[in-house]
């Protein structure tokens, strides 16, 4: 009679959460009643017990039987009733009681395992005064049950009081019997049209919603969780059911729709999966049977732009309608088929429900007996987020329930007040776009348009500000002797440093240099290098800062787009640049002093020909273009001006400061640091190239030269962060951007660490903001900070109106800091540079970033990620785009797609290039493909894999289908493992465990070049160190750059002479001569002199 | 800006330092922008500006 069975399916999914968490009590389903008047206590007990002989799975319990869990049936069970007894406490303690004994009861976990999955307590208060807590697992109810349960306990009773024993009649059908129908179902053909019409409906929609939460998901969710409910108006109420009428939907359909329209707008998407519970009660003979039968469906709703709420309800009703048909597939079953592969981190095909319930219009109660519900704290959600409805003819409640891992009660409220203005500004008008309904309040919309965006009511007017050259001028009157710049190769006061600058100056303007000018620099970071660029300045030109260890082609096309009037150089850089006229500071400055120099009007320290204003260009940046071309931002000299007037003013930086300059000279943080120190009458201090690719000797340096403010990529800042930092250093400020901050690191920083970003259109920095350190803010990212003074920074949507707190938008920057536009793309200036529509000053415009943020609570911002395809190879800006020009001016590539992705997901990520050949029957040499790029781009825009297609996947509107890319794709080479000659010589085969250990992978062979193996400069320290402590004798990471195959490498720290040149390894550098190679190696290492290979371009 | 609608037309506007940019044509332009008479897809906005927006300098400027 008590055979043990299986469970029914959806008993199969709670039994499993049970066994993750059998300490939760996310599935609890408490009822507490308060009960006035004379209660008989012996007839609760007989009335319990006699309901829990009527329904069997109230008696149930899931054992474990040969390792699976089975379906137990007691012939018989009796609850116990126990009973609290609060009437001696005072009232005010006794409330208190009341509450805390009713949460211990409801919230206390199950043993499903040995039962029982239902508790009952009594709790007496006074004589005639008692509160009633019931507490079921959801494993053996769901909220039908609940009214049978309340009406069966009310009839028992009273029959039990009346002295009437007679039980009623038993249920038509016990749970068992149901658990048999539905698998007897399930074996059939229905499990297979069922799955059908499931697998159609769900084809390719998104399974994770980009819900707007304040924190990012944990690995694995608490499910603690809260509620904030909100008023619905009754008049709000009356215009639903009459809209529901009108269109022929129910109440509920209505509601769903309302919800579906406002995640579209707060998850910016226009196709979602929203879960709603289903009755699962299909025929009649389960109408008295208590069990679990309710099932979770998805529905999965498309809200375009263009959808207005009336097509919407439509939408939702036949979705809903539809899926009723097949609410008989059991979830479990839905999630095995459609989303096998999931985490645990989320709730899987959706994230978020609707559940609405009928509000009875009177209370149950136990007969004779006044009753009251008595409420029950929420601590647990099972959904992230949930809309919970009930309603009746007379009122409706509606209450935001939340998982506090990931949302904050101010942003359960704020979408609660939001779902109205929505959904009464979608009722008052059902032929409104969705995209078009409102979402913020006003007093929330003018608060992000000014405070938050930085935009105050009243435009005041930007002071007038000094340009940077005049203000180094005015340090070095006031402190002639402070050291302005200082190297490895010595240090240059401010007196030196203006009278050279000055030289510069004349013999620029002799040459015509003037307000409008361009003049190209091409040095590495240095004393030469700041001595140039502001003698560019003081001349009344703009400078172009070239970095002379990019390759010599590329230098050239930027000097041909630029068209600059001369590039000052040094004399070892001098031979690779093939474009105009080109000077060195000696010769340059030799024409400046020179006596019967002719057109020179001005003595060589006098004051300025003509100065440049402060619309003036100050200087020229380049950074990768998404056309292919590059792009030379225009900056102004107020726009500069602005930048170091905000640094000043918030780091406080002066004389005696002593400042770093890391980035590399084609980056724009290096204008930050150059002049935010130099106007300052700091020290711009100038790390060797050697130290700067060494995390622990950078930071070394940074101690033992006391710097007091230092900029520090990401990447490298990070780094650096994983050893303890010493409480005793000069350091004040950490300046960092460029790539996603992750945090403070584990150990505490004593100094202020500064997280920033900024498109070079924005001259260099838009926003800023102090890292908390970690630990103070749960799992959370560091934010981007608040725009920098002068700034305007507006998150908005597609259609260029402002997003609520939390919605990712994209953002648009404005203000002083705008850079003028694009040397010589009057069509793209005009594409990204926008009107401004909130703006207060007439004609002002605003710079579309492509950058994804949203406004976090704090009113800070959170970077995001991009809305195109340009992305960050270790911190540096990159448009796939730009490669894929080069490449398809290879006369072996047809087309060519480069993508970014993380193979395993976690790693940095890699480019990769698909290329559809010229000749459908061969593919391209590899060799000379790679020879190709190398000449063509700076190391971090080289692809890291060749891939070949046949054709561009295209999608059905005719763009570049990126997701069917890797499908269609080949490896253009053999696996690098079978082409490559591996390791030979025990010094070798030393070298290649340790590139095996930095790089991760062993797919290369010993004349692989570490770079394109996937290594990068930051690696170049973990592999010396690691060299060294094998080996035993000190490697320098300058041998690594100029040794970067193993071979190699091998031979030089081998000692064997010449090896170098007499050998010419068939390695992927094929086409090379042994001369070319060694004179590559030579550059690379003085270019090494010359950069950070990990400057930033922006920060991000 | 207004990217998902492939079918939306632009107007040409410039503002009074004779920088030039896009506004859909059937929005009012923002406060000190005015249409210089273009209108049709984007592209079709863009490539009228590479040819008339011969200087990037602000009007202030260029005297």
């Amino acid at each position: 009679m008590s055979a043990d069975t299986a469970l029914s399916s959806a008993q199969q999914r709670l039994w499993f959460l049970w066994q993750l968490r059998p300490d939760g009590n996310e599935y609890n389903v408490p009822r507490a009643t308060r009960l006035r008047g004379a209660l008989d206590s012996d007839a609760l007990r007989r009335a319990l017990d006699l309901l829990v002989a009527r329904h069997d799975a109230l008696r149930a319990t899931f054992p474990t039987v040969a390792g699976a869990p089975v379906l137990r049936i007691a012939a018989e069970a009796e609850v116990p009733l126990p009973l609290t007894d609060l009437s001696a406490l005072p009232t005010a303690e006794r409330d208190a009681a009341l509450d805390e004994a009713v949460t211990r009861a409801a919230l206390a976990p199950f043993d499903l395992a040995h039962g029982p999955v239902l508790r009952a307590e009594l709790i007496r208060l006074a004589e005639d005064d008692h509160a009633l807590v019931l507490t079921f697992h959801h494993i053996a109810v769901d909220g039908w049950s609940m009214g049978i349960i309340d009406r069966d306990l009310a009839a028992l009773y009273a029959a039990t009081v009346a002295g009437d024993d007679a039980p009623s009649a038993a249920p038509a059908r016990s749970y068992r019997d149901c658990v048999a129908a539905e698998q007897r179902l399930l074996a059939g053909p229905r499990r297979h049209e069922a799955l059908d019409h499931w697998r159609t409906e769900l084809a390719g929609a998104p399974l994770e919603l980009a819900l707007p939460t304040d924190r990012p998901h944990p690995t694995a969710p608490s499910f603690a969780g809260d509620s904030r409910g909100f008023p619905v108006p009754p008049e709000l109420a009356e215009r639903l059911d009459a809209v529901a009428v009108r269109h022929r939907v129910t109440r509920f359909i209505a509601l769903l729709s309302g919800y579906a329209a406002l995640l579209s707008r707060m998850t910016s998407t226009p196709d979602l999966v929203i879960g709603v519970p289903v009755s699962g009660r299909t025929e009649m003979e389960v109408e008295g049977t208590v069990g679990l039968f309710v099932n979770m469906m998805p529905v999965r709703i498309r809200c375009t732009a263009d959808t207005t709420f009336g097509a919407l309800l439509h939408q939702v009703r036949d979705t809903v309608l539809a899926g009723h048909e097949y609410q008989d597939l059991p979830f479990q079953l839905l999630v095995e088929e459609v989303q096998p592969d999931r985490s645990t981190a989320r709730h899987p095909l959706f994230q978020t429900v609707v559940t609405y319930e009928d509000l009875p219009t009177e209370g149950t109660a136990l007969p004779g007996l006044d009753a009251s519900p008595l409420p029950i704290p929420t601590r647990t959600a099972k959904y992230e987020l949930a809309l919970h409805l009930a309603g009746n003819r007379q009122r409706t409640e509606a209450w935001v329930g939340y998982q506090t891992d990931v949302f904050d009660d101010r942003s359960a409220e704020l979408i609660g007040d939001r779902y109205l203005r929505l959904l009464s500004a979608a009722l008052d008008d059902p032929d409104t776009p969705v995209a078009q309904l409102p979402v913020l309040g006003s007093e929330e919309e003018r608060l992000l348009l000014t405070d938050w965006a930085g935009a105050p009511e009243r435009a005041a007017p930007c002071p007038a500000r000094e340009r940077v050259d005049q203000l180094v001028e005015r340090q070095a009157r006031a402190h002639p002797d402070a050291v302005a710049v200082r190297s490895d190769e010595g240090a240059l006061s401010y007196a030196a440093l203006d009278r050279a600058a000055d030289r510069i100056a004349a013999g620029l303007r002799a040459a015509g240099a003037g307000p409008g000018t361009v003049v190209a620099t091409c040095l590495p970071r240095g004393a030469d290098l700041v001595t140039a660029q502001l003698g560019v300045l003081k001349s009344g030109a703009a400078y172009l800062s070239l970095d002379p260890a990019h390759p010599a082609p590329r230098l050239t096309a930027l000097l041909a787009e630029a068209r600059p009037l001369l590039t000052l150089t040094g004399p070892e850089h001098r031979a690779g640049l093939e474009y105009g006229r080109v000077e060195t500071l000696h010769s340059l400055r030799d024409a400046g002093d020179a006596p019967d120099a002719p057109d020179v009007p001005d003595a060589p320290d006098g004051p300025p020909a003509a100065s440049a204003g402060p619309d003036d260009l100050a200087y020229v940046m380049y950074t990768s273009g998404s056309t292919g071309r590059p792009k030379g931002v225009l900056v102004e000299h107020h726009a500069l001006a602005n930048l170091v007037a905000w640094h000043r003013a918030e780091f406080g930086i002066g004389p005696g400061d002593r400042c770093t300059l890391v980035a590399a000279p084609g980056f724009d943080a290096s204008v930050w640091e150059t002049w935010s120190a130099l106007t300052a009458g700091a020290t711009v201090e100038v790390p060797s190239a050697e130290t700067v690719l060494s995390p622990s000797e950078l930071r070394s340096w940074l101690i033992e030269r006391g710097i007091t403010s230092a900029f520090l990529p990401t990447p490298l800042l990070e780094r650096m962060l994983q050893e303890p930092w010493p409480a005793a250093s000069a350091l004040r400020s950490v300046l960092t951007g460029g790539d996603r901050l992750h945090g403070t690191g584990r150990n505490p920083l004593p100094f202020r660490l500064v997280n920033n970003y900024g498109p070079t259109e924005n001259t260099v920095v838009a926003t800023s903001g102090t890292v908390p350190a970690d630990g103070g803010e749960r799992d959370t990212l560091p934010g981007i900070g608040r725009p920098v003074t002068g700034t305007e920074a507006y998150v908005l949507d597609a259609e260029l109106r402002p997003v609520p707190v939390g919605v990712p938008g994209e953002l648009y920057l404005g203000g002083e800091g705008l850079a003028r536009g694009y040397l010589g793309q009057p069509a793209l200036t005009a594409d990204r540079f926008v009107p401004h529509p909130f703006s207060r000053t007439p004609g002002a415009r605003l710079y579309r970033t492509g950058d994804l943020v949203r406004w976090r609570t704090d009113a800070g911002l959170d970077f995001l990620g991009r809305n195109d395809h340009q992305v960050k190879i270790r911190g540096i800006r990159v448009e796939p785009g730009e490669i894929e020009n080069v490449l398809r001016a290879h006369p072996g590539v047809h087309d060519a797609v480069v993508a970014a992705g993380s193979p395993d997901g976690t790693a940095e990520p890699e480019l990769t290039a698909y290329l559809v050949p010229a000749d459908a029957s061969g593919a391209p040499d590899l060799a000379a493909l790679l020879d190709h790029t190398t000449r063509r781009l700076p190391r971090h825009m080289h692809p890291r894999r060749y891939l070949l297609l046949p054709s561009v996947p295209l999608t059905a509107n005719g763009k570049v289908d990126r997701t069917a890319l890797a499908g269609a794709a080949r490896e253009l080479a053999p696996p690098p493992a079978a082409a490559h000659r591996r390791a030979r010589t025990p010094l070798e085969r030393l070298i290649s465990d340790v590139w095996a250990l930095t790089l991760g992978h062993d797919s290369f062979g010993t004349d692989d070049n570490f770079f394109d193996a996937g290594g990068h400069s930051l690696l170049l320290a973990s592999v010396r160190d690691r060299l060294t402590a094998e080996l035993g004798t000190p490697v320098r990471i300058a041998d690594l750059y100029a040794y970067p195959t193993i071979a190699t490498l091998a031979r030089q720290l081998s000692g064997s002479p010449g090896s170098t040149a007499e050998e010419r390894p068939a390695g992927r550098t094929g086409g090379d001569g042994v001369a070319e190679r060694r004179r590559r190696g030579a550059a690379r290492l003085t270019a090494m002199r010359a950069r950070t290979s990990h400057g930033r371009a922006e920060r991000q | 800006m207004f990217e998902d609608d492939e079918d939306r037309r632009y107007t040409v506007v410039r503002n009074h330092e004779d920088q030039y940019s896009v506004w859909p044509a059937d929005r009012p332009a923002p406060t000190g922008w005015e249409s210089v008479g273009v209108t049709g897809p984007k592209s079709v906005c863009l490539s009228h500006i590479e040819t008339a927006w011969t200087d990037l300098r602000p009007l202030s400027l260029r005297s």
